[in-house]
């Protein structure tokens, strides 16, 4: 029997390395010389196929995470700073993928469907640490709740999208990216603005010029 | 009446956070910097702005050590020839950059460790000790030894390049210069700050310079860890003590013998370096010295250091000598060494600057001509500042024009000013004649 990952792996090296489209859920598995129920004992269409390469990359930033012991232990925006630097680790084994999906990053306002699952655990992972935050008074409470974690996917996106960009060494750009514009996001909620804004302004500044 | 744009902005706190955290991340700096000025409650008047924004940019330099400063501060041989605001400008300005957060001091030792600090030391201070120019000193031990570890910000190199760009016209305007002029010294001092940002080059300078000058009494260095060290990473021995800037205010004149036995160790210090290394930590300033409970100079931060080439050394020193500062002929022959008369100055010029040369060089070789010298001398500082405020007004000079001198003469000149400075900090009383002479020194 074929594994999920297989699945995911041909289907990638499909995207990347092919120039011909993938007609249908039956040529990729003749491709593959599996019966085409075989795909279907794990997805209902490539894009539920690709969904699952998503949320695999924000499952394994999570798994990675729990193994951290002082992870428990930081404060919510230290975090989400973790998350990131975890998130970006594992994006990078696969950047050519996002890469060749970085329209879906430049052009936030059309999610495709095979994003929106990994968007929504994104969002109850930010849930979580909010919750977590206002509760340890470290963000101030929210009169309407969600309204705060909206601005987190958009930063999400921004990060995504910044990475993609990135040509420093290391992508080391993106990790003063991370630290800078996770700073400002919690100064934000729990304070001092201008500080933060003109940092991270300034960095963005320096991204233009 | 329609509202003013401003005024359709949500007032409350969550709703401005929430619609700048989505506007502000898919436009990026533009809109921060807008947004900035708001958040601020002031009118966002042009001018306001352009002012918050130099003031900002000022502040980011003195962060990284001043690059505007610096290089301001280096051609006009004294900060007293700055004008008043601008240095208060400078001092006031606070550090601003933040501390890096845990997890990316995590990621970077895992990047050049690929260990957590927790995995490398027994202990690791989880706060910054020290916020240093470009990163922050934590302290660290392994058994019972102390470590001091520093870490640097991530993209420090790239803003300081950006830095200067930015700053390079006001520099000019400041210093009265062209850009043309300007450049040939900003490019040394943008070399010296990009290799201050390499962590390895300090570690091998440190290294260098300490064990040269190990055998210098009362003088102490930390001990480098090389295996631990990397770029971003810097690992030495922790020295414990007050900083000469804590010790100097604490003993401010009872414990004269004990300042002067430090001014002498300084001294030696830089002496030795200058006339026998022929390479010089080039920072002397009293964040970076600690005294250590036996009185000894523990000498910390070797980011900047200065190679004094051959022939600068030489026509350079060739001026500490009576002889020559009071004979016409040769002091040109010694300045024109040192660019800082050219050939095609008219001979009025050339005159003039030996005239004004004369008197500055005479001053500041003062304490090594007379052999020992009492720092404490408030009259002669003051001598060298009332120079200095009259050269700055003097409209000869002016013409003609102050990017004058040696790009090698920017980092030594700031080097002996700092000392200087030091000395009279500490009000000691040194011998300035030790380690003059190279010879003498080989032969013993
Ligand atoms: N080995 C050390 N022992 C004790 N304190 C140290 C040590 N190294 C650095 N520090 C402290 O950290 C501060 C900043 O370190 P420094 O190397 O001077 O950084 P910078 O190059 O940014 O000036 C020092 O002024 C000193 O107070
Ligand atoms: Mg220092």
């Amino acid at each position: 029997m074929v594994t999920s990952q297989r699945l995911k792996n041909n289907y990638i090296n499909h995207l990347l390395v092919d120039p011909e489209p993938l007609r249908s859920v039956l040529a990729f598995c003749k491709k593959l010389k599996i019966k085409e129920e075989e795909f279907y004992a794990h997805y209902s269409s490539f894009e539920s196929l690709e969904a699952d390469i998503w949320q695999g990359f924000f499952d394994d930033t999570i798994k990675s995470l729990g193994k951290e012991e002082e992870y428990e232990m930081y404060p919510v925006r230290e975090k989400m700073l973790f998350f990131y630097y975890t998130f970006f680790e594992i994006l990078k084994n696969n950047r050519s993928y996002v890469l060749y999906r970085q329209d879906a990053f430049t052009k936030p306002q059309k999610t495709p469907g095979y994003l929106k699952p990994f968007y929504k655990s994104f969002k109850n992972y930010v849930n979580e640490l909010v919750d977590e935050g206002v509760e340890g008074g470290e963000i101030i409470k929210l009169p309407i709740q969600g309204q705060l974690k909206n601005p987190f996917l958009a930063q999400l996106i921004f990060l995504i999208n910044f990475w993609c960009n990135d040509t420093s060494k290391n992508f080391e750009k993106t990790d003063e990216a991370i630290e800078k514009s996770v700073r400002l996001g919690f100064e934000l909620i729990s304070g001092g603005v201008f500080d933060a804004a003109v940092d991270f302004g300034k960095f963005m500044f320096r991204q233009f010029r | 009446m329609t509202k003013k744009r401003q005024d359709s902005i949500p007032a409350g706190k969550v709703k401005r956070a929430s619609k700048f955290l989505s506007t502000g991340f898919k436009v990026g700096g533009n809109y921060v910097k807008h947004y900035a000025k708001k958040a601020t409650g002031g009118k966002v008047t042009q001018e306001s702005l352009d002012e918050a924004n130099a003031e900002d940019i000022y502040g980011l330099l003195s962060e990284l050590k001043g690059s505007v400063l610096k290089v301001a501060q280096m051609l006009s041989m004294e900060d007293q020839m700055l004008p008043l605001a601008y240095q208060e400008r400078f001092a006031l300005s606070q550090n601003r950059v933040p501390p890096l957060s845990g997890p990316l001091i995590k990621k970077t030792f895992m990047k050049y460790l690929g260990k957590k600090p927790s995995e490398v030391f027994d202990e690791f201070s989880s706060e910054a000790k020290y916020a240093a120019s470009i990163g922050q000193v934590h302290k660290a031990s392994i058994g019972d030894e102390n470590y001091a570890v520093k870490i640097q910000y991530p993209g420090v190199a790239d803003s300081i390049q950006s830095d200067l760009k930015i700053a390079r016209p006001l520099a000019a305007k400041l210093l009265n210069l062209s850009l043309k002029d300007l450049d040939y010294y900003v490019k040394e001092v943008e070399s010296k700050l990009i290799e201050e940002t390499d962590y390895v080059q300090e570690l091998s300078q440190g290294m260098y310079i300490s064990q040269k000058c190990n055998h210098l009494e009362g003088v102490v260095f930390p001990e480098f860890k090389k295996d631990l060290s990397s770029e971003k990473i810097l690992v030495m021995e922790w020295l414990d003590g007050p900083s000469l800037k804590d010790y100097i205010e604490k003993n401010k004149g009872t414990d004269r013998a004990g300042a002067d036995q430090i001014g002498q160790a300084l001294w030696n210090f830089y002496n030795y370096q200058v006339h026998q290394l022929g390479i010089v930590h080039a920072d002397p300033h009293p964040g970076n010295f600690v005294i250590t409970k036996e009185g000894n100079l523990g000498v910390l931060d070797f980011g900047c250091t200065k190679e004094i080439p051959e022939h600068f050394y030489n026509s350079f020193f060739a001026l500490i000598n009576k002889e020559v500062i009071d004979n016409d002929e040769m002091l040109m022959k010694y300045l024109i060494e040192l660019e800082i008369i050219k050939n095609e100055d008219t001979p009025d010029t050339k005159k003039y600057l030996i005239e004004v040369y004369r008197e500055i060089i005479g001053m500041v070789a003062e304490p090594i001509i007379a052999g020992k010298f009492d720092f404490s001398d408030r009259s002669y500082f003051e001598k060298i500042n009332n120079t200095g405020q009259a050269l700055s007004k003097d409209k000869k000079l002016k013409k003609i024009g102050t990017a004058r001198g040696s790009r090698h003469a920017i980092y030594i000149n700031r080097t002996y000013f700092g000392l200087y400075r030091l000395l009279h900090m500490l009000g000691a009383t040194v011998d300035t004649t030790t380690f003059m002479n190279k010879a003498e020194v080989a032969d013993a």
